[in-house]
């Protein structure tokens, strides 16, 4: 198992890597830089998983076998890989460490405790389960596909690693739980990283590292959240783009952002303005020292409202949560236990339909035989079981309907008692 | 009424987003981020990577080493970092706060046991799948509620009586998976009510944890014992003449 898992990082590494050639079409000169390995694998492992899981889905409508699926993707991959290291050496622009990195005995410390803390994450998440299984209502659809050998419409991630179990001939529940762990856990914090290396420089970048590692695995503990935490599922959709794309999507606009003001500030002609710390733009003049200025009360306003709004929408929904389960309880005792009165068309009243709270019925009455009809209505709606039936009397006007009600065979009676209505003088 | 206000909004977001600490810490990083004009508006998509920032930010503030320069410039720099400083200050008793709200935030402790097999499947449970697959092709199974969804993760033969509710969402299409459900949830169900809902559904195995202690065993309601593990056993129907 360890050296299935670590042939599957290792041929998903190498992939990524390749792919990752086309982070060079990323925002900005890069001619004059190297592309950070981070940077690279991230770019990269997301562009194979996007694209796989794109061969899944367009196949899913077609019920296309898997093992046809799994060719297409080397179809795509292979040609996408080359194509990318082409571009890349056509740009000259050559991968690995960002050049002159000076690294000094705290970035080491540094370094040593994000990797640590990687293969904490890594080792609680191979040999240890968690009691929450909702992270694992995705993973049946991996198996249908793994059973069948075909995709159909169900959620993409899932539909690849279903195409990948039923290729490797491992269980599903095998190969997410052990092989891809690692791959895909690698690929999320490397995300992390570059988002990190994108906003600061060398020691910051790795300790904004290690405190995203630790919101890691403080991890979430919500339900609704499952799905996408790293610490109890690493495999589903939804934390491919919450913690892949979503990362990918901030460094494509920090990068875009950067290339706007280095455009813009190659563009400022500096002839004809002196060269003054109030004409340079306002972007690369830190002017504002105040605290409260305009952008940050607003920003103080918007988060104040939201709070509000927060607020207000928890107390409504916990006014109407009550409203429902009063309502529910109400429902539920209604149908539990009951008294219901028997009263024929004219209104009289001919008996009274107890049922108890474990669904036994006992009926008081019927009345004469002309109340046979009607009483076979009322008793239809609550069961064909009397299991005690009391009666005023045997004659036919006391119990003529449930003569008839029992001999026709539409309500059957375990019990029938005759009520002997004898005045007890002696207690009042 | 604010403090319970405030309690049940942190509950509520916890339900919704996990730790309640996000809750505060999100908006303050952001905060402090917009104050220091660290691209704050694209980690927007990325709460992590803020709060790792700002906390960044707050390090850099307390150990930066002030950079002589021209007057005017130094100056600029003296106003810039007190402002850092107090926003970071400010961030730092935000994050307190918040952190001493969180209360039992960790993960580990009664959620996490160790793992009994490859494919994480609690127990010998894996076994009593096989078992049953290698009666039926297509058995229809009634087990604990959090159980079915190992069972569709094992095989998409097996049919489950019902499917595990999402979140708070108790709600059944159907009185008999209502029943099936409340009754395996407690700790003494009733078996007759369990094993009449089960054949009604068509069930022909009903699995069940040994944690459970019903007054009366389901195999006095039509089942029989067909496979015992350590935590679970099998009951399957018997066959009628």
């Amino acid at each position: 198992m360890i050296l299935k898992c670590a042939a599957a990082a290792l041929i998903f590494i190498v992939l990524s890597l390749a792919a990752g050639s086309w982070s060079v079409c990323l925002p900005g000169d890069m001619t004059d830089r190297r592309i950070p390995l981070p940077l690279r694998f991230s770019v990269g492992g997301c562009l194979v998983i996007l694209l796989s899981m794109l061969v899944c889905l367009a196949g899913a409508p077609f019920s296309l076998p898997a093992q046809t699926a799994f060719g297409i993707m080397i179809a795509v991959l292979v040609p996408a890989c080359i194509a990318g290291i082409a571009v890349e050496r056509k740009k000259g622009i050559k991968a690995g460490p960002v050049a002159r990195l000076h690294i000094r005995i705290a970035d080491i410390v540094l370094i040593v405790i994000a990797v640590i803390l990687f293969v904490i994450q890594v080792t609680v998440v191979l040999n240890f389960d968690f009691e929450q299984t909702g992270s694992l209502r995705c993973i049946p659809a991996a198996t249908a596909v793994y059973d069948s050998g075909r995709l159909f419409m169900a959620d993409p991630m899932m539909l690849l690693e279903g195409t990948l179990s039923y290729v490797t001939k491992i269980h599903p529940l095998i190969f997410i739980c052990n092989m891809t762990a690692v791959p895909l856990l690698l690929l999320y914090y490397m995300c992390y990283l570059s988002v990190a290396g994108c906003l600061l420089g060398g020691r910051s970048r790795i300790f904004a590292f290690i405190v995203t590692e630790l919101l890691c695995i403080r991890g979430y503990q919500s339900e609704w959240m499952i799905p996408a935490t790293l610490l109890m599922s690493w495999y589903g959709i939804w934390v491919f783009i919450v913690h892949g794309l979503l990362n990918i999507a901030v460094i494509v606009i920090i990068y875009t952002a950067r290339e706007k003001e280095a455009a813009r500030y190659r563009s400022w002609d500096f002839e004809e303005h002196e060269e003054t710390q109030e004409d340079i733009p306002e972007e690369w003049d830190m002017k504002k020292h105040k605290i409260i200025n305009a952008r940050n009360l607003a920003i103080a306003i918007a988060l104040l409202t939201v709070a509000l709004l927060a607020l207000v929408f928890v107390l409504n929904s916990k006014i109407n949560s009550l409203h429902d389960v009063t309502a529910a309880l109400q429902e539920d005792m209604d149908k539990r236990c009951g008294l219901y009165e028997f009263a024929p068309a004219d209104g009289q009243t001919q008996g009274y339909l107890l049922k108890e709270s474990d669904g036994t019925l006992t009926f008081i009455g019927g009345g004469p035989k002309e109340n046979a009809e009607a009483l076979k209505v009322f008793l239809a709606a609550y069961g064909d079981s009397i299991t005690n039936w009391y009666v005023y009397g045997e004659d036919e006007e006391n119990s003529g309907a449930m003569r008839e009600v029992i001999s026709s065979g539409a309500v059957d009676a375990q019990n029938i008692y005759v009520l002997d209505r004898k005045e007890i003088d002696a207690i009042k | 009424m604010l403090k319970e206000l405030f309690g049940e909004l942190y509950t509520y977001h916890r339900q919704l987003a996990g730790s309640g600490a996000i809750l505060v810490l999100f908006p303050a990083a952001l905060l402090l981020l917009a104050a220091s004009r660290r691209m704050w508006i694209p980690l927007i998509l990325s709460p992590l990577t803020a709060i790792a920032a700002a906390v960044t930010q707050i390090i850099e503030t307390v150990f930066a080493k002030k950079e002589r320069k021209a007057l005017e410039w130094a100056r600029a720099e003296e106003e810039k970092a007190s402002v850092r400083m107090f926003t970071g200050i400010f961030t730092v008793c935000l994050l307190a706060f918040a952190i001493i709200l969180s209360g039992e935030g960790l993960i580990f402790g009664d959620m996490v046991t160790h793992k009994y097999n490859d494919m994480h499947i609690p127990g010998d449970l894996d076994a009593a799948m096989s078992g049953i697959l290698d009666e039926c092709d297509s058995p229809r199974v009634l087990t604990m509620p959090g159980w079915g969804v190992y069972f569709k993760s094992y095989s998409s033969a097996f049919d489950m009586m019902y499917d595990d509710p999402y979140g708070d969402d108790l709600s059944f299409d159907d009185e008999d998976k209502w029943t099936a459900y409340t009754q395996l949830s407690v700790l003494h169900p009733d078996m007759k009510k369990v094993a009449s809902v089960a054949k009604r559904s068509g069930c022909t195995y009903i699995v069940l944890s040994n944690d459970i202690w019903p007054e009366v065993p389901v195999t006095d309601f039509g089942y029989e014992t067909f496979i015992k593990g350590d935590m679970f056993t099998v009951y399957r129907e018997v066959a009628g003449p």
